[in-house]
This record gives structure tokens, sequence and C-alpha cells, in this order.
């Protein structure tokens, strides 16, 4: 016994210092790599911030290059939230709180598939198809939009006149689904009703009414063609994180607020949305900074004219989309160059600023859930 | 009344609830119908169209297939686009006619289709096969037209691509050994009389590919003669029935998955693109595995659980949240202006300054990309970490292994599935990433793919070819968009299907995943 003892000592330090040495490696991998990655933000500072310095790049050469680009970046960020909020949030709402499980153990590895669509096809699909049929029927595109939030008012309001049995057989768990086809009707007649509408109210020609009457012109790739597609790429991870910040607010909140006779939206509505409120906003931050940041979709859809215009119809340029048009072209070192380097250094601190309040606000409202009892 | 009333009241949940459900179908119908797009779009490119042979009220004539037909813009009545190739006669491809000038349309069976090399489609009738004057027995037959001269351009095609098979055969077996034989010793006569006897036997086959010419007619009645070799491949859609039509459909199909692309980017098929993408992503991977989980197992199983360590966590979680273009961008400053200008300035001093390194390739491309999924891994691998109980650390501990043994042996194969996760996930975000490309490597036509059969193999530092490149640039930069469409709507099918296929697989891994680890800690 002692024997074996004393003769695995030797084994056991060797055992020891190898464990050590290999905490020691992975310590030193773990860091560089942390510390590689990081560096994206210390190489863009050095390389960039010294423009603003130089004698040879004028400060307003700086402004003049970089105002249009900054215009049109926000403004490609606002349509697309514009359009991805409503109904990302709806859609998160509707899935924490009303959708049976079943249909949502589904919906949300769907959503997430949608998420991971490549930007370049969404641009292709928004520039090449939806741009030029829009501009076709753009009477039609109007009138989509009106007929689909109408339609599921609508579906509300016929469904409480359905006949009992019927309307067990369509539960609002499973609205998600059964109102697909509804809504593709309403859609189908809103585009066969849009070519009467258009010549009842605007004299048979959406566009020149819109040129004569408002002043406004129309590009074929303009800023709500962008909006759509990007709101399209910004709604999934949006839907992901406020899904996730509804479901969390503990049951018994909501429980309450109905036992005290509410029903489930103003359950939803006044007590779990202000508490998951944090989760939200940090879902909206997290869309602003994909939005912000998206290149194929603005490349391919926007026209990339750099336009200073509030107009949803005229195109615009976006950072983005600039640096990967011009900066294969510069020569390294030049001030075109450090110009682009000073839009990527832009882009890079405000999604990880924002990126990282929305990941504050985040913990601090799990912490949150887990006091108040949450399955957290 | 009452009761009624009773009703509606059970029965209502406000007008916030049905928008809320409302925006869960609309966001299903924007996917659904894109997807359905594509997938239309992109099949529905390979099915043979029939070809329609138009009669116009004038009486001119003209063969070609329906694209679209649109209300005219100005008066009543509607138009159609035909697509009528035949760009060498006509200069056009495309032609728009009014509905109403159509006198009648029919669909005669005899009406053929070839994709040619040079000057894309042409559409009309086959009038013969002409032989060559040196090769005896074939005959011209200009008398019979019809099914002999399809039999015969059949056969012909078939030997023509049987002579391309022996000359490639003999240029890779024979020649090429001999030019690199001849380059190490340029006195070897052997060698060069063999090489002499192999360039005059490749002179013969081109010769015979060359021979046979075709005397096409287009619809119209004009005459004129088509060297069978610039004929890729030749249909009668009209003649097909609905089986033969399918084999035509997965003919097409295999020739756009395995073929190169023909006429700036507008024609052909998308391999050099597919193998460009699949070996950039292995090379990715390959660098960001290693790495990503090093990472993980630093952060979660050594580094000291503080205010740091946590902050340094959401840092790398951000970073997945940062924009592919700066990614790009620091691989373009850092990568290949900085690493690899150096590198050439050290090694490939002979070449400058033309840069072999200095330039966007292969290596930076995947270098980037690996960057740029890194968080992806970490944070996949960090999840699996998390979700292994302690009790299983602490039970290897107390039996007296080290943290290494522990880690190596236990939480290692637990770890796996999760590491694969991470990695699945970031294959199918750099797959799709393009962005960043368009500034480190990616190019339009790349006409040598990245692997040949010259030292080292793999060429490093070479331009390569990439399916959402390959989309973004035939629909954004070609001369006839319009043409290259129905190609693009392929290749962005492809490129939809291989990054929904990893996530799937992702998604079920983690499933598997979170079911076993819940498992373990029920136990």
């Amino acid at each position: 016994m002692i024997e074996r003892f004393s003769a695995s000592l030797p084994r056991t330090r060797r055992r020891h210092r190898r464990d050590r040495l290999a905490s020691a490696l992975i310590t030193a991998g773990g860091l560089g790599v942390i510390l590689a990655v990081l560096a994206i933000g210390v190489f863009l500072a050095v390389e960039a911030i010294p423009v603003l310095f130089d004698d040879g790049v004028s400060l307003a050469r700086v402004e003049a290059t970089l105002t249009p680009l900054a215009w049109g970046t926000l403004k490609a960020a606002f349509w697309a939230l514009l359009f991805a909020l409503p109904l990302a949030l709806g859609a998160a709402m509707h899935s924490a709180l009303f959708m049976s499980p079943r249909l949502r153990a589904r919906l949300k590895p769907t959503l997430e598939l949608m998420e991971a669509l490549p930007g370049v096809v969404i641009g292709f699909v928004a520039g090449l198809v939806l741009a030029p049929w829009v501009e076709r029927h753009l009477a039609g595109a109007a009138a989509l939009l009106l007929a689909l939030p109408a339609g599921a008012l609508l579906a509300g309001g016929l469904w409480r006149w359905l006949p009992a049995g019927l309307r067990r057989r369509l539960p609002l768990a499973w609205a998600g689904l059964w109102l697909l086809p509804w809504l593709v009707a309403l859609g189908w007649g809103a585009m066969a009703l849009a070519p009467w509408l258009e010549g009842l109210l605007f004299g048979g020609d959406l566009r020149a009414w819109l040129a004569a009457e408002l002043g406004l012109h129309y590009a074929a790739r303009n800023a709500l063609i962008v909006g759509l597609a990007m709101g399209f790429a910004v709604l999934p991870s949006v839907y992901a994180l406020a899904e996730e910040a509804l479901a969390g607010v503990p049951a018994s909140l909501a429980e309450g607020a109905q036992a005290l006779g509410a029903t489930r939206w103003q359950a939803l509505w006044r007590v779990v949305l202000p508490a998951a409120a944090p989760g939200v906003f940090a879902a909206v931050m997290i869309g602003a900074g994909r939005a912000v940041g998206e290149t194929m979709i603005v490349l391919l859809a926007s026209g990339n004219s750099a336009l200073m215009s509030l107009s949803p119809l005229e195109g615009m340029r976006a950072m983005a989309a600039s640096i990967a048009i011009e900066l294969p072209e510069a020569t390294p070192g030049s001030p075109d160059y450090r110009l682009l380097l000073l839009a990527a250094l832009a882009l890079f601190a405000f999604t990880f600023l924002v990126n990282t309040l929305a990941e504050l606000v985040r913990t601090r409202l799990y912490r949150r859930y887990r006091r108040l009892g949450g399955p957290r | 009344m009452s009761r009624l009333w009773a009703r509606r009241r059970a029965a209502g949940e406000g007008a916030g609830a049905w928008l809320a459900a409302g925006s869960v179908a609309l966001s299903l119908l924007l996917l659904g119908s894109l997807l359905t797009l594509l997938a239309v779009r992109g099949l529905g490119h390979f099915w043979p169209a029939s070809v329609a042979l138009v009669e116009l009220d004038d009486g001119r004539q003209l063969a070609g297939w329906t694209v679209r037909e649109l209300p005219l813009p100005e008066s009543e009545g509607r138009e159609r686009l035909y697509f009528t190739g035949n760009r060498d006669r006509d200069g056009d491809v495309w032609e728009w006619l009014p509905v109403a000038r159509i006198a009648a349309q029919t669909y005669p069976p005899e009406l053929v289709v070839l994709e040619r090399r040079r000057w894309g489609t042409f559409i009309g009738r086959l009038v013969a096969v002409e032989p060559g004057p040196e090769t005896p027995g074939w005959e011209s037959e200009t008398a019979a037209p019809g099914d002999t001269a399809w039999a015969r351009l059949a056969a012909r095609l078939a030997a023509l691509e049987r002579l391309r098979e022996a000359r490639e055969t003999l240029e890779r077996e024979t020649i090429r050994p001999l030019v690199r034989r001849l380059e190490a010793d340029p006195e070897d006569t052997a060698a060069r009389r063999a090489l002499a006897a192999a360039s005059e036997r490749v002179a013969h086959l081109r010769a015979a590919m060359d021979e046979t010419t075709l005397v096409l007619e287009s619809v119209d009645g004009r005459r004129f003669r088509q060297p069978l070799v610039e004929v890729l491949a030749a249909t009668r859609p009209n003649a097909l029935s609905p089986l033969g039509k399918l084999v035509a459909w997965g003919r097409g199909l295999w020739r756009f998955l395995s073929e190169g692309p023909r006429a700036a980017n507008s024609a052909g098929g998308v391999w050099p693109a597919i193998f460009g993408t699949v070996l950039m992503v292995l090379l990715m991977s390959l660098l960001v595995t290693p790495f990503g989980v090093l990472a993980a197992f630093y952060l979660n199983e050594v580094a000291h659980q503080g205010r740091l360590t946590r902050l340094v966590r959401i840092a790398v979680r951000n970073l997945a949240g940062v924009p592919s273009i700066v990614y790009g961008v620091f691989g373009l400053g850092v990568f290949v202006y900085g690493i690899g200008g150096t590198l050439d300035d050290w090694f490939f001093e002979d070449r400058l300054p033309s840069p072999t390194f200095g330039t966007g390739g292969l290596l930076w491309a995947s270098l980037t990309l690996a960057l740029l999924t890194l968080p992806v891994v970490i944070v996949a691998t960090e999840e699996g970490l998390a979700r292994i109980p302690a009790h299983q650390r602490e039970g290897a501990l107390a039996l007296g292994a080290t943290r290494l043994e522990m880690l190596s042996r236990v939480v290692l194969p637990m770890a796996v599935p999760a590491m694969l996760t991470g990695v699945i996930l970031a294959v199918a975000r750099a797959a799709g990433e393009v962005a960043p490309l368009m500034l480190v490597g990616v190019a339009k036509l790349a006409p040598q793919i990245p692997v040949d059969g010259d030292f080292p193999f793999l060429h490093l530092d070479r331009k390569f070819m990439h399916l959402g490149y390959h989309v973004y640039d035939s629909a954004f930069h070609g001369d006839d968009v319009q043409a290259a469409m129905p190609l693009v709507f392929a290749t962005a099918l492809l490129l939809v299907l291989v990054i929904l296929v990893l996530n799937l697989t992702a998604i079920f891994l983690r499933h598997h995943v979170r079911t076993r680890h819940a498992a373990l800690s029920r136990q």
C-alpha cells in the first residue's frame, strides 16, 4: 500500500504540473482570443481618429462627407424600425401571452430561421423584385398596407359573432395560423379593388397625384422599400428578445390582475408590459443596432444616391453601403480611406454602445424578475 | 338582449389582441411569400418552357416564350414580353408585343432551342446537320429536314462530348506532365518529341470538333450556319412529354450546380461559387472552433467570476451585434494591408509591386469571417458549459481528478453538442455574409479555383467566388439584369437552402442538448 502510494507520488506531481500548465495555456489562449476580438475597436480608433486633427483633411470636409451618409443611415434605420417594431412587438405579445404553447414552440425556431436569411437575398428581392412591383402597383401596395391591419381587426370583430362551435374551432390561441388565409384573401381583395379606388380618389394615377398635390417625387428604390426589407431582417431579433422579456415576467403578476377582473389584454397592457418595459426597450435597441449596420439590403435597395431629403419616397446612401462600395478602391492612408474608416468607427461605436446599454438593462431586468419570484 | 351582451363580453378580448395575432400571421406571411417566391422563380427557370410561334397581324412571325404580361401604360389592352433569343441575329433577346396585334399563337413541335457558348440562346428551326469535308459518309441532306436532322444533331452532340473528354484527358494526363518535365529540363528531347505528338493529336481532335456545322433557320426565314462546337445543349421543348420535361429539368438543374458561369455571369452554372463558399467556410470553421472553444472555457471554467469577467462577457456578446462591414474594414486594414503587406515585403519581394498576400484572398476572408463568428461560437459554447450540472464537476474533483482531467474527460465530452451548435450557427452566418467579403477577397469571376494539382495545392492567396456575392454582382452589375434574373433567383435559393439546412441542424442539436441536460440534472 505504502509502496504504491510512494510510486504514484511523482505521477501525481506530474499530473498537477500538467494541470497548472494547461490552466495557464487556456488562460493565455482565452485572453488572447478575447483581446484579438476587442482589438477591432482599438484598430479603428487608432486609424481613424487622427483624421479629425489632421491638417490635410479639413473638418468641413469630414462633415460634408459624413453628414449625408449619417442621414441616410438614420433614415433607413428609422423606416426599418417603423415597419419592424409594431410587427415584432405585436407578435411577441401574442406569442408570450395568448398563443398555444405547441404553436409557440414551432413559431420561435421559424422566426429564428427568418433571422438567418442572408441580407443579400433580402436586398436582392427588395431591390429587383419588390421595388419595380411597387412602382407599377403603387396604389395596390398602399391599399395592402391599410388592408392588412384592418383585416386583423375585422377578423376580431367578426369572430365575436361566430357560432360558439366555430369559435371553439378557431381559438385566439391559434389565430397566428388561421388568420393567414384570411389575410391572403383580404390582400388579394385589396389589390383587386386598388385600381378602382385609385381612379376614384387620385384621378387614376397615384404617382402623378403625389407629385402634383404633395410635391413628392417617387423613386423606385426608396426609403419605404429599404424600410420594409430591413424591417423584415430586423423583425426576428426584436421579436426574440421582446418575447423572452415578456414571457419572463412572473406569472403571478398577470394572474393577480386577472383575478381582480382584468381581461387578458388589460393585464398584458397595464401589468405585464410595464414590468417588462426595460426588456422590450433592450429589444428595440438591438433592432436599431442591426438596422444601422445592415449593409447588403441598403446597398441593393436604396439607390445609393447621397440625398438628404425627408421624403420616404426617395432614396439615400448609408454609411455601411458607402464603405462597401468605396473602401476597396481607396488607397490605404489617403484621406478618403481614413474618412471611410471614421464612418466604420462611428458604426462600431454606435452599435457597441447601444448593445451594451441593452445588455445592462436586460441583466438588471432579469435580476428584478428573480426578486419577484419568476421562473429565472 | 342581456344574454347577447353577456356573450359579447365573454368573447371579447379587445382590438389589441387581434392586432397582435395579426402581426404574427403577417410575419409568417412575409416569410412564406419570400420563400415561395425564391422557390418558384429559382426552380421554375429550369423547366423547359413551351416555345410559342407567334404570328402578328401584319404577317410577321417570331418564336419565343412568354415572360410576363402587363396592361399597356397609355391605352387599353395588354402587352406581353417574349424571350426570343437569337441575339446574334436580332441584336436583342426581348420583344414586347401588344396582345391585340397577335393573330395566332401555335406550338409546333419542330422548334429547337439551342444553348450556345457565344450569343446565348437560339430559338428556331433546325434545317440540316452538315459534316465537314473531311468526314466521309456524312452527306449533306438539306432536302430532308425535321426528325432525321434532329436525330443526327443528338448523335453529333454525343460524339462532340466524347471528343471534348478525350481532349481534356489528353491535356491533363499527357501534356501538362510533359510541360512540367520540360520546364525542369529543357534539354529533354524525348519529352519534346512526345509533347509535339500530343499537341498534334489535340489539334486533330480540335479539327474534328470544328468540322460539323448546323444550318439553322429563324422562324422568319433567315438561314445561317452555326458551328456545332459552340452548341452546349439542344432541346425541342414542344416535342417533350411531361416525363421528358422532368428529365430536362433535372439535367438543367444539374448543369446549374456543376458548371461554371458564362456570358458575364448571366448564364451557365455556379459550381466555382459553391466551391469557393464551401472552402472558405471550411477554413473559417477550422480557425474559429479551437479559438472559440478556448475562449469559452477560459471565461466559464478558469477565469475568476468577478465583475471584470462579466464585463468581458458582455463585450464579447455585443461584438456579435457589431455590423459585419466593420469586421470587413478591420480585415482589410489589419490582415490585407498590415499582415499581408508585410508578408509580401518579406517573402514575395520579387513579385512586387503586384501583391501576393497584400490583396484580398481566401486566407484573409476566412480569417475575417472567423473573427466575425467568434462571438457566436463563444456564446453557444458558454451556454452549453453553463448548462452542465455543477455536481458533474464536483463529482470528478471529489474522485481526485485534477482540473484539467475534469475539464477534458467530463466537461468537454458533455459540451460537444453545444460546441457543434455554435460552429454550425457560425457556418450558417458566415455562408450568408457578403459585405465583409467585398473588402477582403471575393471576386466577380475567379478563373482558377483555389485548389488544384500544383504545389502547394491549396492557394490561400487566390481570390475566390462566393454564392452571396454572385447574387449581388449579377443582380446589380450585370449588362442585362433581366436575362440574369432567373439564375440569380436560383443562386439565392441555393444559398438560402444551405443556410436553412445548417440552421435546422443547429436547432435540433440544441434541442437535444437541452433535453439531455435537463434529464441529467433531474437524476
